[in-house]
């Protein structure tokens, strides 16, 4: 009669348990410890854990596209001005525009935050950095927060807690962007549609650089967010994409109108 | 069927008396059989043995469902006339009673604490009009296509300083389809609880009267007044 | 009284592999979230007056425009404005129409934007009709059979705003052959802000 003791599985069972045991009997707690490290570590080389961390960023070029989560992207051409439709800079600087066509190549809406999540503020290029909220005024009932120049391109997230002290590197702001052709503020890219657009940061006077480092970080789509409980979003990881636009200099003639940056970037 | 002699089998019991079948219990004389334990009906022991936890089991999913109820407590409830505090007849007085959290705009000492409003409302008048009279400040409002509107009359009493904003006076109809439950009313006035000459959103006089419009269904049959001020307390009056 | 530990056998394995598999099974194949949080969809077509429980729907007109004018801006289409009017009538209580959305025949989504003076939300209460325009910009190929959404609830988050409430999905008509005329077209719209409809000859005067 055949006993259940020694049907296939138990059977197995045991034969692991006996194996196991005639090994690890004779080992010191040390050796215990270390047999179990190896062991981790070859349970989890079939999950990725050896490969290689992606540290180059490829080169950017001006009239090439790139694809960058749900955006293709092609940078045409930077300029500068000082001003740029209702953007009007402090005493002294001056406004940067990248001028890039953007797709929406998914099927969904994205939004433009998402966008400038994707292309930040070039660094070390003399971008007026965000002001700190507890010196945009003393008065919260008025609740005005808007600093000139940069009032649609403020972040969307502003600081969780104010800097106390200098040193910290200073933040800065995200692109406002404009819709080339008729000057209007872009805040939804709907799929499928080609949007010739201006990203505009505030520029210091004393930069007097001729080309512009930017940096194009790549977007991960975050399906389930167990940390920050924001699922189904776009996530700026690493740096993809890096290159030096070439700057061209302001044109004499400023216009206010709503025209203001076609004309502006039209003429460079 | 029981058996009086099992067969010896080494070692089976302890201390067995020598010469006595070892199936009896000790005790028990040979020749008698030992009583059939009534085997315990399963289910009635299960039901007993459970009795007492099936009947917390409701009330443990009632209290579950309670505590889980945050959402409603905090979402909910506060947003929308939900608590009838008083019931009256047009034409008497309602008092209506409801704490609410002071920004300070209009009376400072009062910033950033939980006020308790108490006002007395009786609606005076209720009629359909043909035409919206010309508000003090702004354009004057046609009453659209499909739709008529009615002027709606309230005293009001209470102590000066009153605090009136987000006031809402509302029409409910016998469907209960709730007309003019913005604080805007068909006029384009805000501030319907205040006189149209009213600089804060502050009563200036121990009693006052108001006159505010809302539009309504031409087919609408009118029951109720409601008047609230944004939170969950508010009055009714019925009409007759 | 069990000593030792339980043995393991070819029918225990069976049972706890089938059970484990049953249930990714059904969680899979049975649409449990579709059932229990689908909205309820009114399907209509233009000048059809839908009702939903919270309000009656009517899509009024639908133009195809490359720039919208409005008193505040004028804004030029990357694709085409697809431009709808609508008409809300509130039936319970103030509400606000948080959700827009036009889908075209491929499933892609299209969201409303303000440039050009368009709304991307309405508010109404019960007692009057709201006119209301909503400008979407969108590719040629989605003007072709590209029905609107339009709700109370928003279209975030996979029409999470949606759930278990009653949505008017608009077939704009537009038929292949008219989408290719509309989109050579050169138009110029100037969407009209939110109010009442526009009084006809007879109604009350103010």
């Amino acid at each position: 009669m055949k006993h259940a003791r020694n049907a296939g599985p138990d059977l197995a069972f045991r034969l692991a348990q006996r194996l196991v045991t005639a090994v690890a009997d004779d080992m010191s707690t040390t050796q215990r410890v270390g047999a179990g490290a190896v062991a981790a570590l070859v349970a989890i080389s079939p999950f990725g854990a050896w490969s290689e961390v992606e540290a180059q960023a490829d080169p950017l070029t001006t009239g090439t596209p790139v694809e960058v989560g749900p955006f293709e992207v092609t940078v045409e051409k930077a300029a500068t001005a000082d001003e740029l439709g209702h953007l009007v800079p402090q005493d002294g600087n001056h406004m940067l525009a990248v001028v890039a066509d953007v797709t929406n190549t998914g099927d969904v809406p994205e939004y433009g935050v998402t966008l400038s999540k994707a292309i930040p503020a070039p660094q070390n290029a003399g971008i007026v950095p965000e002001e700190p909220l507890e010196d945009l005024g003393a008065d919260a009932a008025t609740g005005d927060a808007a600093a000139p120049g940069d009032d649609a391109g403020s972040s969307a997230e502003p600081s969780a807690s104010p800097s106390p002290s200098a040193p910290e590197e200073p933040k800065l702001p995200s692109a406002t962007i404009i819709n080339i052709e008729d000057g209007t503020s872009i805040s939804i890219l709907n799929p499928g549609v080609t949007h010739r657009v201006a990203l505009i940061w505030e520029q210091s006077g004393t930069w007097t650089g001729t080309e512009l480092p930017l940096e194009v970080v790549e977007l991960e789509w975050v399906e389930e967010d167990p940390l920050g409980l924001d699922d189904g979003h776009w996530f700026a990881n690493e740096i993809a994409f890096q290159g030096q636009i070439p700057v061209k200099p302001a044109t004499p003639e400023a216009s206010a109108d709503e025209r203001g940056p076609s004309t502006e970037v039209e003429q460079q | 069927m029981t058996t009086l002699v099992t067969p010896a089998v080494p070692g089976s019991g302890r201390g067995t008396p020598p010469g006595a079948a070892p199936s009896l219990q000790p005790g028990m004389l040979p020749g008698s059989v030992p009583p059939d334990l009534r085997a315990p009906a399963r289910r009635r022991g299960w039901w007993r043995r459970n009795i007492v936890w099936l009947v917390l089991l409701p009330i443990a999913v009632a209290a579950a469902a309670g505590a889980s109820s945050f959402r409603v407590w905090a979402y909910w409830w506060p947003v929308g006339l939900h608590h009838e505090v008083d019931r009256v007849a047009v034409g008497e007085p309602a008092h209506l009673a409801g704490e609410y959290y002071d920004l300070g705009f209009d009376v400072p000492e009062r910033a950033n604490t939980m006020v308790l409003r108490e006002i007395d409302a009786t609606v005076t008048g209720i009629e359909q009009v043909e035409r919206l009279p010309p508000p003090l400040y702004g354009d004057p409002v046609t009453i659209p296509d499909g739709s008529v509107a009615y002027e709606v009359q309230v005293h009001f009493a209470a102590e000066p300083q009153t605090d009136l904003s987000l006031c809402q006076i509302i029409l409910v109809s016998e469907e209960g389809t709730r007309y003019g439950e913005s604080t805007t009313d068909a006029q384009g006035r805000s501030n319907r609880c205040s006189t149209p000459d009213a600089e804060g959103f502050v009563s200036e006089q121990p009693e006052w009267d108001v006159s505010t419009f809302v539009l309504a269904d031409p087919d609408a049959e009118i029951t109720q007044v409601r008047l609230g001020f944004g939170g969950p307390e508010y009055v009714t009056a019925d009409l007759p | 009284m069990r000593h030792g530990r339980r043995r393991i056998t070819w029918k225990g394995t069976a049972l706890v592999v089938g059970a484990v598999t049953a249930g990714c099974a059904l969680v899979t194949f049975l649409p449990q979230d579709d059932a229990v949080d689908a909205p309820f969809i009114v399907e209509g077509g233009v000048g059809q007056q839908l009702d939903l429980t919270y309000a009656e729907l009517t899509v009024t007109e639908v133009r195809v425009a490359d720039v919208l004018t409005s008193p505040a801006e004028a804004a030029a289409a990357a694709g085409t404005f697809l431009v709808v009017d609508a008409t809300w009538r509130a039936t319970q209580g103030e509400t606000t129409f948080s959700g827009a959305e036009v889908t075209d025949a491929q499933g892609r989504r299209f969201w409303p934007s303000t440039r050009g003076g368009c709304s991307t939300s309405a508010s109404a209460q019960p007692g009057y009709a709201w006119r209301t325009t909503y400008c979407f910009d969108v590719p040629r190929d989605a003007l072709a059979g590209a029905t609107v959404r339009l709700a109370r609830g928003d279209q975030t988050e996979e029409h999470g705003g949606q759930r278990r409430d009653a949505v008017a999905v608009v077939d704009l008509g537009i038929t292949a052959s008219e989408a290719d005329a509309l989109w050579e077209a050169e138009e110029t719209v100037s969407p009209e802000a939110p109010g009442y409809p526009p009084v006809s000859a007879g109604g009350s005067e103010g």
